[in-house]
């Protein structure tokens, strides 16, 4: 069983996640914002992170950083959840130091391809 | 005195120039003076009961002149309106009257009673240089004494039967001179009022013109700043659509998401009914999803906050990417979907957006074919452009609605019993995205037999500057 990290702000959203990340074994850490994902992430060093993009206060490419830019923390792979990619997105969330990303909405078999192959 | 002949008269009239060359008078001055006397002699005996001439030099300030009086001794004599009126014509019709006599000098007023009855003129001389001396003065108007006194007779010794006056000849040289120069003022003053009534309608239609202008300039501004609105509102609009694509889209990623999830089984089997309507759901939102998000891209091209990825990718990646996702469906139609690509051609774009304008036009052509094939055709023009072809052996496109085709939320034959699915914003969207990219969409189609889409993009894409 893994620790995975859910930064998420919507509840039905967060719902979804954490029911197929559940299902296929692992825990689940919620956080509803930027800051308390970039805190959690240091406390409880989670084996990944999906990290909502659109988030109030700090916004997915600054929590990103953040994680990114602390020493205990800077290895964990995130999958960013994004709505509809606007164009340059792709790369902004990239260049912020994404592992991947997956485009709402989420085809759930899809999505645990995606998850397995970081942990 | 007696009988005074014609060449009293005459003498008259030479003095009188005599005098006139004297007081320094232009030519034609001393020709009208000429004239004006001629025809009051004329008319004194012609018309009248008789009467006098008197000269006089005359002086103010400023200048100085000769004045000519004309004493008609009946003052209710009848012809007298005649004249006044410049209705009179000589014997031979030369006469100018009264109105003549007028023009030509520079004062003219006429003083009446019962037995009595004056007219008295003056023309000054226009040369401002001239002067006259005290000797000169005196000089003139001796001589001016002397012709009036002369001529004192001339009415009182007179019948107008009598043959001294016939002073015709003697003032038709005058007369013929000043008619010469009254034609030619008239002419010039008819020129000139001609002119004037010109100027005046000219400053009118100036007027008209710089109003007309005036208001079509208020007009082009109330149209800039109209325009100015317009395009504030449109990017309102697009803003707006942008953010209510986000706020609608959150909510239709969870139930596509739960509804995918409970198709899947995840949470206990479904009955056969339950898939049904589950898939319904789930077909519906997606639908609506696409929907959502072609107005989204749409609303941001319009207004214009699309960014571009240029990057270097090959044509081959994209189509077989989308051939794999539209491989499930051509083979659920039992279609057959035709595409070779030569690998090798490097492209310097925008792989997500071409592959966005592929896909869609791949979809539609899966939409409108029920039996044959759907084709994939790429090829390179000139080594600048890349042509990129999807063809069909579709239902095919009427010509009447080749236009509407790119336009938005138009989906060709509404009417039509089968319903194809489609958000009627795919080719708009294709056509604004190759604008994006410098590109072109074209369509070739036989109605019945299917279409050919055809989408140009140069390979190197070039940024505006």
């Amino acid at each position: 069983m893994k620790k995975v990290l859910i930064i998420e702000d919507n509840e039905t959203n967060f719902y979804l996640l954490r029911t197929i990340i559940e299902k296929i074994g692992h825990q689940v850490i919620e956080a509803r914002d930027g800051f308390a994902g970039v805190k959690l992430a240091r406390t409880e060093r989670p084996d990944l992170i999906l990290m909502d993009i659109q988030l109030p206060g700090l916004d997915g490419y600054e929590a990103t950083k953040r994680i990114r830019a602390a020493e205990e923390t800077k290895d964990i792979p995130i999958i960013a959840i994004t709505s509809y990619a606007m164009v340059g997105d792709r790369e902004k969330i990239l260049a912020a130091g994404c592992t991947a990303y997956i485009e709402k909405p989420i085809e759930p078999e899809s999505f645990i391809e995606e998850i397995k192959k970081y942990i | 005195m007696g009988m005074i002949e014609k060449k009293d008269v005459e003498t008259l009239l030479k003095n009188v120039k005599l005098i006139c060359t004297k007081m320094g008078f232009s030519n034609l001055d001393s020709s009208k003076i000429l004239t004006v006397i001629s025809e009051l002699s004329r008319n004194l005996y012609g018309h009248l009961s008789g009467g006098q001439i008197i000269l006089e030099l005359v002086r103010d300030e400023t200048k100085f002149g000769i004045k000519i009086i004309f004493k008609i001794k009946d003052g209710s004599n009848k012809s007298f309106g005649n004249l006044f009126c410049g209705d009179f014509k000589s014997k031979n019709e030369i006469g100018i009257g009264l109105t003549g006599v007028k023009k030509l000098m520079d004062d003219f007023h006429i003083e009446s009673n019962d037995n009595d009855t004056q007219i008295i003129m003056i023309k000054w001389i226009q040369s401002e240089k001239h002067t006259l001396s005290i000797q000169e003065s005196s000089e003139i108007s001796n001589e001016i004494a002397k012709i009036s006194e002369s001529f004192k007779g001339l009415s009182e010794n007179h019948s107008k039967e009598g043959t001294l006056v016939d002073i015709e000849e003697i003032k038709n040289t005058h007369i013929l001179v000043w008619n010469l120069i009254n034609e030619l003022e008239n002419e010039l003053g008819n020129k000139n009022n001609l002119l004037k009534e010109i100027m005046e309608e000219l400053e009118i239609s100036n007027i008209e013109v710089m109003e007309a202008i005036l208001k079509q300039k208020s007009f082009l501004d109330q149209l800039d700043q109209a325009n100015i609105k317009l395009k504030e509102l449109d990017k309102l609009k697009s803003m707006f659509l942008a953010s209510m694509s986000h706020e609608l889209r959150t909510p239709l990623n969870s139930v596509i998401g739960f509804t995918s999830w409970i198709l899947m089984g995840m949470e206990g089997e479904l009955n056969e009914e339950q898939q049904r309507q589950l898939t319904m759901v789930k077909f519906s939102a997606k639908y609506l999803l696409d929907l959502i998000n072609d107005i989204l891209d749409i609303s941001k091209i319009e207004s214009g906050v699309v960014k571009l990825a240029i990057e270097k990718f090959e044509i081959a990646e994209v189509v077989t990417d989308v051939a794999k996702t539209v491989l499930p469906l051509v083979e659920k139609k039992g279609l057959k979907l035709i595409y070779d690509v030569s690998e090798g051609i490097i492209l310097n774009s925008d792989k997500r957006r071409i592959k966005q304008i592929l896909m869609n036009l791949v979809s539609n052509a899966i939409k409108f074919t029920d039996h044959g094939n759907v084709k994939i055709d790429v090829k390179l023009l000139n080594n600048k452009d890349l042509e990129v072809s999807v063809s069909d052996s579709g239902i095919g496109i009427k010509k009447e609605d080749m236009e509407k085709l790119f336009q938005p939320f138009q989906q060709v034959d509404m009417s039509s019993t089968k319903n194809y699915e489609g958000t009627g914003l795919g080719l708009y969207l294709c056509k604004k995205l190759l604008d994006l990219l410098h590109g072109d969409i074209s369509i070739k189609s036989q109605f019945g037999e299917g279409s050919e889409f055809k989408f140009v993009v140069p390979i190197k894409f070039i940024e505006d500057v």
